[in-house]
């Protein structure tokens, strides 16, 4: 046995005692994710196995939504109740309609990188995943839409398909059950808008990137107008063990009424940053103090976002509140995608709600009047205010401009995700506003705080 | 009031007070159908809902306790019983105007110069919200424009993003060269790159545009405000559908043409033929003089009109005997005039004996199958309710697109029905167009096409054969066989996959059509492969016709060929046989705007061109001489032209423009156009349809009926006929129990709501009479403004609104001055005018005397007629025309713009003549057409039939198709007439060019010099 096997044996033995408790990120191994063998010797396409050969399409339908797994791209929906709008699982007499799986993979939400963390880290999960999935809803093609600048996973991603088929876990005749499965990965030519479903599905379509009404949604007018299910890559991976270990271990997994665990992220001022899978529901405080590591010297918390950039801030009082869907919603903010963006207190906070606009005007599809020219205007405003350019007057035009770019009022959720940082730290950092106009430039530039613009919106 | 009850209405509460609305269509639609003002940019109630400009919100209530409600799109809302939405609630007034403010962020204040100004539906929609103070601050984005053709303007900056246009071109109308580009607040709509835009329907781009993006570049050349325009209700020229249009005038010139909603046929949209095909009034080459005989010794009849100088040399002519040539251009009461002043049998109808031939059976197809107006076709008012739809399409030897464009946008959306009845099946409506796209994607009605040329249908036709025309009517008759021999075709198996040696025969399933793989059936090199792949599209089209409910099918006498239209006959009477089930709908498209008018006129007693001929010919004892209406008797080639000229005696030509004929006459009478006159045309489906003149000419240009009334009382001895206008001639032939002319007549008294006249011009609106209103109110005139011709309009801003008449001149409603008025005016959005009549349709029945007899067949009866001679030999090619649409119709042949857009002329060559003939591509070739040599520029087609030759020729007229001509009549051109010919080509171009520039530079000089004529006659506007 040579050293590097010895390694690698010990690192799995290691990495299998996390088995039940970090199910999503136990394989994980960003230096060299296991193989189709390796994978397979690790416990892998166990939980394929198990619905594919014990279960009917319905009966993993059943045990998925009774896990009560709910969706990790941000919007928490169950995905049991999604997967069961599909035709073939609604009406017994349209089980003969193929419907598509997508799993998107386009992971571009700013302060957002638990998805990459999976793909790079343990490909063939997800390969097994959208097995499953596409076993349930009748799907005998699949697609992966993934970011354009995740390449390695591209890379990885391609190479765990190509050992999927070799095995006969893609392909025709699926270890001998008879179910046919074909699986893409399709490279995303790279905009936002994307990780909208139906956008995506207009992207993946060859179309234009622009959100599609609804209804009808994708489960019944999807992909070339076929039942369609976009789910996100980790939702997807939980798949494999609730299937491995029942929807009650999944549902133990977690003292809070959202069940699983879920992959945490913090970024920003803290002096740890990274993703962490924990139970779903640990508090905000012990993500930034035990896992994150806590604030950078010298800095004190001004504020975070809790789940990305289109979500609201939050600040120290909420620091309690558990990480779930309806915890994070009562504090007046989303879970979103679980990634927190910490702002410290010597950085300003209107120029990092100028960056968050600047790039969600730039990532404008222009389809909707109230996205297209709402964020450009809120850009504008912003620049004169972080300038110090702008009077009393701007605040109640960016006031307006919330009410504006609102829910119910666009197509899609492109601008209520870019007004909710804003209109939040609006509230939140009133004063800072306002100094801004007081003392006709930024009070943290006289700080001399570095200011790093990324975007320009050119 | 129709469909009011049919209709399935509900009540709605709109701010707690109760409204009947449709269920059917969306809240927007409903809204605006109760003639409330709500203001909304991308909805089109043509091209549906998609929910982008946001304008439209309303708030809805969950019940009457709800104060809260929340904002919704109306256009993207259903309609449900007892709804309760809030319109002029605070939120939703307060986001409607957020909407706008949003736009003006960008929108350039340009408004002064903006071709839109005053009739811009952003104008008024930033009106309707209340926004009026601009709070952004920053840069506004800028665009570079493109330059996109002749037709029409760009200037993107203008661009609130609405997606209208690219939804038109690319969605509705099929346009392929236009499309969206960028996205963010940087989105682009244009072409690729520069380049003139393909689509025959660009011009509606200007009115489907909400604001200044696209704008009529001739308008936009010699412009004036709407509310300066005067304007009248007319009827397009330029072919047989007879869509309703718009004419504005101003100063004595015709500024522009726009679409003049008719539910049942144009509805909201134009071809470009009809909008942009007005230029040729401007012509340089109209004939403003009389001329050609002396009034006087050496003095010629010229200038003012003199009548009793007139009827002193009509006088001399008095013993000869007048043939009279009709037209089909000219209106349905100047033919029957002249009919009447030369009697019945002296008239003709300015056919050939082939035509002669054609109209007879066009008459009997029309008489036996009733034509659909478009909306008919296109089942506009039940979209949704399967049952009365077209599930098949099959067009035979009519390329519509070239013929009668704004048919062809009709029948692309008849192959929209498949994929609105699918999307109906999972309950997505009619009007959610985006839903619809994305839930039946690509799903199209079954197409089938026979033709002798290329078509744009040829893409997406479930089979298309381009055969030659005899072939084609072989195709019909084995069709017709097929059918008459088993309908159910349960035996017929059909595949149309190019498997060679597969003799394996696959079952067609009952749903299954798309068989072929390509679409378009392709030639191949292998006869034998050819002629199965035919055979095969043929089984594939019979079975599909045998399985439709509805089948619709389109042809046209473009081919001149009676064969084909019995052919047709033979194959509707099978398919209508009640035992099959299938109620077949048939549409003849006719050769001109008219054309159908002239059916009325005809009988066994119609004098074809060869019988004019052959009576100027041999009836030596009296003199013969002709009075030719507004004809071109383009069928006969300058030389047999210059022989009608010395066999007749006299030869009088009412006409417009300059032709080859008035070049010959011994009289000409120049005739205002059809925007200078009154009248009526007959479209194809025999509906006939009023056409009210914008302007007055300057005499001695005077209508057509009246110079023929002239000529009937000074030259024909009819003292009766006396008009002043064309109400007393339609009241003469109303005595004489004539029936077009009752139904005319009532349906005139039926179309004025009050005894006044309605005013062709706006209310005034500008400063336009304020400079000299010191000495007078009224509008600087070509001619005195109380004249008045007795139809219903003023030529004033005095009078009735417009909108008090059937024919609404112009369209315009309180706080909507676009074009998006029409809403105001319909009973309920997409449907009928609040103002509209049955229209007459013309009784179409043939004379007892073609009634099938025992003794005579009809055919034989034709042939005894008017003799055809069938050329016929083994080794001879067959001429088609293959012209752009936009020179498809004779008099839009002046419009310099089109003549611009001419890429020249063109032959196309089967691979294999070319071969044989060692031409090649890009090679100038010349042309031999009876007796005339033509000169074109060479393509070489490898899907072409080896005997068809396709021409595209500016000099060929339009009459000359489906001509048998030798195979040598085609040769390589020498190299000085390779040069003559470039020179010719580059010549023409030049002369469009310059015509263009001079017309534009005497318009606009005109206009100075206007003088202004004192209005005497109204007491209280007195100067």
């Amino acid at each position: 046995m040579t050293d590097s096997a010895s390694i690698e044996n010990s690192w799995l033995e290691q990495a299998l005692t996390k088995a039940l408790t970090k199910p999503l990120s136990h394989l994980v191994n960003l230096e060299q994710p296991l193989d189709f063998n390796g994978y397979f010797k690790a416990g892998g396409y166990v939980g394929a196995t198990i619905a594919l050969k014990e279960n009917s399409p319905k009966e993993v339908l059943n045990i998925i939504s009774d896990a009560g797994l709910k969706g990790r791209g941000g919007a928490g929906f169950p995905t049991g109740m999604k997967w069961s709008c599909v035709p073939a699982l609604q009406d017994s007499s349209k089980v003969k309609e193929h419907s598509y799986l997508i799993c998107n993979g386009d992971e571009m939400e700013p302060g957002t990188f638990k998805d990459r963390y999976l793909l790079e880290g343990v490909p063939h999960q997800l390969i097994e995943a959208m097995i499953i999935a596409s076993y349930t809803i009748n799907a005998n093609k699949a697609y992966i839409f993934l970011r354009g600048e995740y390449y390695l996973a591209a890379k990885r991603l391609q190479q765990a398909i190509d050992e999927a088929y070799e095995n006969n876990w893609l392909g025709e005749n699926i270890q001998g059950t008879g179910f046919h499965l074909d699986l893409y990965l399709h490279t995303s030519a790279g905009r936002y808008i994307c990780g909208e479903e139906t956008a995506l599905i207009n992207a993946l379509e060859g179309k234009r990137a622009t959100p599609r009404a609804k209804p009808p949604f994708p489960q019944v007018s999807g992909l070339f107008g076929k039942p369609t299910v976009v789910n996100n890559v980790e939702t997807l991976c939980n798949l494999p063990h609730i299937l491995k270990h029942g929807s009650q271990w999944f549902k133990d997994l977690s003292p809070n009424s959202d069940p699983g665990t879920k992959l945490y992220a913090a970024c920003g001022q803290v002096n740890n940053p990274g993703v962490w899978e924990l139970p779903m529901g640990v508090t905000i405080r012990t993500l930034l103090y035990e896992h994150a590591g806590g604030m950078k010297d010298g800095v004190n918390l001004k504020g975070l976002l809790p789940g990305g950039a289109s979500t609201d801030f939050l600040i120290e009082q909420h620091l309690d509140t558990p990480m779930d869907f309806d915890s994070i919603s009562k504090a007046g903010s989303r879970l979103g995608t679980g990634g927190l963006i910490v702002l410290g207190d010597q950085h300003c906070p209107v120029a990092m709600v100028l960056n968050l606009l600047q790039f969600f005007a730039q990532e404008s599809c222009g389809w909707c009047t109230p996205c297209r020219d709402g964020t450009p205007w809120v850009v504008e405003i912003l620049t004169r205010l972080e300038q110090g350019q702008a009077c009393s007057e701007d605040l109640v035009q960016l006031d307006e401009l919330c009410d504006f770019m609102w829910l119910g009022k666009t197509h899609c959720a492109l601008a209520p995700g870019a007004v909710e940082p804003l209109k939040s730290a609006m509230r939140y950092f009133k004063e800072d506003f306002e100094q801004h106009i007081e003392q006709g430039c930024c009070p943290y530039k006289s700080n001399n705080v570095q200011h790093e613009g990324t975007h320009n919106g050119k | 009031m129709a469909n009011d009850e049919s209709n399935n209405k509900v009540t709605i509460f709109i701010d707690d007070v109760p409204f009947k609305v449709s269920a059917d269509n969306n809240l927007l639609a409903g809204v605006l159908s109760n003639k409330l003002n709500l203001p909304y940019f991308c909805w089109h109630p043509s091209m549906g809902s998609v929910g982008a400009c946001r304008q439209c919100a309303v708030t809805q209530y969950m019940d009457e306790h709800d104060t809260r409600g929340r904002t919704v799109m109306s256009c993207m809302t259903p309609v449900t019983d007892g709804m309760r939405i809030g319109l002029n609630d605070g939120s939703s007034t307060k986001f409607r105007e957020q909407v706008i403010a949003a736009m003006m962020t960008n929108h350039p204040h340009d408004c002064p110069v903006c071709a839109e100004g005053g009739e811009c539906h952003l104008q008024d929609m930033t009106v309707m919200t209340g926004h009026s103070s601009r709070q952004y601050r920053g840069e506004k984005r800028t665009f570079t424009n493109q330059y996109l053709g002749e037709l029409v303007g760009h200037e993107m900056n203008r661009c609130i993003t609405c997606y209208r246009c690219v939804r038109f071109y690319k969605d509705y109308a099929g346009g392929k060269d236009f499309d969206v580009f960028g996205s963010r607040n940087q989105v682009y709509f244009g072409r690729q790159k520069d380049g003139v835009l393909e689509s025959q329907f660009s011009g509606n781009l200007v009115e489907v545009c909400p604001t200044g993006v696209f704008t009529n570049k001739l308008f936009s050349a010699h412009y004036s405000r709407k509310w300066d325009l005067q304007s009248a209700p007319s009827v397009c020229a330029h072919c047989s559908v007879g869509c309703n249009t718009s004419i504005g005038e101003r100063y004595g010139s015709v500024r522009r043409v726009m679409n003049r909603y008719n539910h049942d046929l144009n509805g909201y949209f134009l071809c470009d033929r009809g909008r942009f095909g007005i230029g040729f009034v401007n012509s340089s080459d109209r004939i403003n003089t009389v001329s050609g005989i002396n009034c006087k010794a050496g003095e010629p009849l010229q200038g003012t009109f003199n009548e009793k100088s007139f009827a002193k040399v009509m006088a001399l002519h008095h013993s000869e005997n007048f043939i009279g040539i009709g037209s089909a251009r000219a209106s349905f009461e100047a033919n029957r005039l002249l009919k009447y002043l030369v009697g019945k049998e002296n008239f003709s109808l300015g056919y050939t004996n082939l035509e002669m031939q054609l109209s007879l059976r066009h008459k009997q197809l029309l008489a036996q199958y009733p034509q659909q107006s478009l909306a008919g076709i296109e089942n506009r008012v039940q979209h949704g309710n399967g049952n009365k739809e077209h599930d098949l399409v099959l067009i035979i030897g009519e390329v519509i697109e070239q013929t009668a464009p704004r048919l062809a946008l009709t029948i692309k959306q008849v192959l929209r029905n498949a994929a609105l009845d699918k999307a109906e099946s999972i309950g997505v409506k009619h009007w959610q167009d985006s839903a619809v796209r994305t839930y039946a994607g690509n799903a199209s009605t079954p197409l089938f096409s026979l033709q002798a040329q290329p078509s744009e249908f040829d893409q997406g036709a479930n089979g298309a054969l381009v055969l030659s025309p005899d072939k084609i009517i072989a195709c019909v008759n084995q069709l017709t066989s097929m059918l008459k021999d088993d309908f159910s075709l349960k035996d017929i198996v059909v595949t149309l996959h190019e498997s060679t040696a597969s003799t394996t025969k696959v079952p067609v399933e009952k749903t299954q059509l798309d068989i072929d793989d390509h679409g378009v059936c392709e030639k191949d090199s292998v006869e034998q492969a050819n002629t199965n792949h035919q055979d095969k599209c043929l089984l594939l089209l019979a079975r599909s016709l045998s399985q439709a409910k509805m089948p619709l099918i389109v042809t046209g006498l473009t081919l001149k060929s009676p064969a084909l239209l019995v052919a047709i006959d033979e194959l509707m009477a099978c398919l209508s046989q009640k035992s099959h089930g299938v109620s077949p709908e048939l549409t003849v498209v006719a050769p001109e705007c008219n054309s159908v008018g002239n059916l009325h006129f005809f009988s066994e007693q119609a004098l074809s061109i060869e019988q004019v001929i052959n009576r100027c010919k041999t009836d030596k004892e009296v003199p013969t001489s002709l009075i030719i209406l507004e004809q071109d008797l383009a069928q006969l080639s300058k030389g047999q032209k210059n022989q009608l000229r010395q066999h007749c005696e006299t030869m009088i030509v009412l006409e417009h423009t300059k032709s080859e004929l008035t070049e010959l006459a011994d009289l000409v009478l120049p005739v205002a156009t059809v925007s200078e006159s009154n009248g009526h045309f007959v479209n194809f489906q025999g509906r006939l349809q009023p056409f009210v003149s914008a302007h007055k000419t300057v005499k001695p240009i005077m209508e057509n009926w009246y110079w023929l009334g002239l000529l009937a009382k000074h030259l024909c001895g009819h003292d009766e006929v006396s008009f002043e206008n064309l109400v007393q001639l339609q009241s003469f032939f109303a005595k004489h129990g004539e029936p077009w002319a009752l139904q005319v007549l009532a349906s005139q008294q039926n179309s004025q709501k009050s005894k006044n006249s309605v005013a062709r011009q706006t209310h005034r609106a500008s400063g336009r009479t304020a400079l000299m209103a010191n000495q007078s109110v009224h509008e600087s005139k070509t001619y005195r403004e109380n004249y008045n011709n007795q139809d219903g309009f003023n030529y004033s801003m005095e009078g009735e609104e417009a909108s008090s008449s059937n024919h609404m001149p112009y369209i315009w409603s309180p706080a909507w001055n676009s074009n998006q008025a029409i809403f105001q005016h319909q009973q309920e959005v997409g449907g009928e005018l609040v103002n509209s009549t049955r229209e007459n349709i013309l009784n179409l029945t043939l004379s007892v005397y073609f009634d099938e007899s025992p003794q005579l067949s009809v055919s034989e009866k034709l042939n005894s007629l008017w003799p055809v001679i069938m050329e016929q030999t083994l080794d001879s090619l067959t001429l088609i025309q293959n012209i752009p649409w936009f020179l498809a119709e004779q008099q839009t042949r002046r419009v310099p713009e089109f003549i611009l857009m001419f890429s020249g002329n063109k032959v196309w060559l089967s691979t294999a003549f070319a071969q044989q003939h060692d031409i090649q591509s890009m090679d100038v070739i010349k042309l031999n057409v009876s007796g005339e040599e033509f000169f074109a520029t060479v393509k070489i087609s490898e899907k072409q039939q080896d005997n068809i030759v396709l021409v595209s020729l500016y000099e060929l007229p339009l009459t000359t198709n489906n001509l048998t001509i030798e195979k040598n009549s085609i040769s390589k051109a020498t190299l000085d007439e390779v040069e003559n010919f470039i020179e010719l080509e580059t010549a023409r171009k030049n002369a469009a060019q310059k015509e263009k520039v001079s017309v534009l530079a005497r318009l606009k000089k005109q206009d100075q010099h206007i003088p202004i004529t004192f209005y005497q006659n109204m007491g209280e506007h007195n100067g």
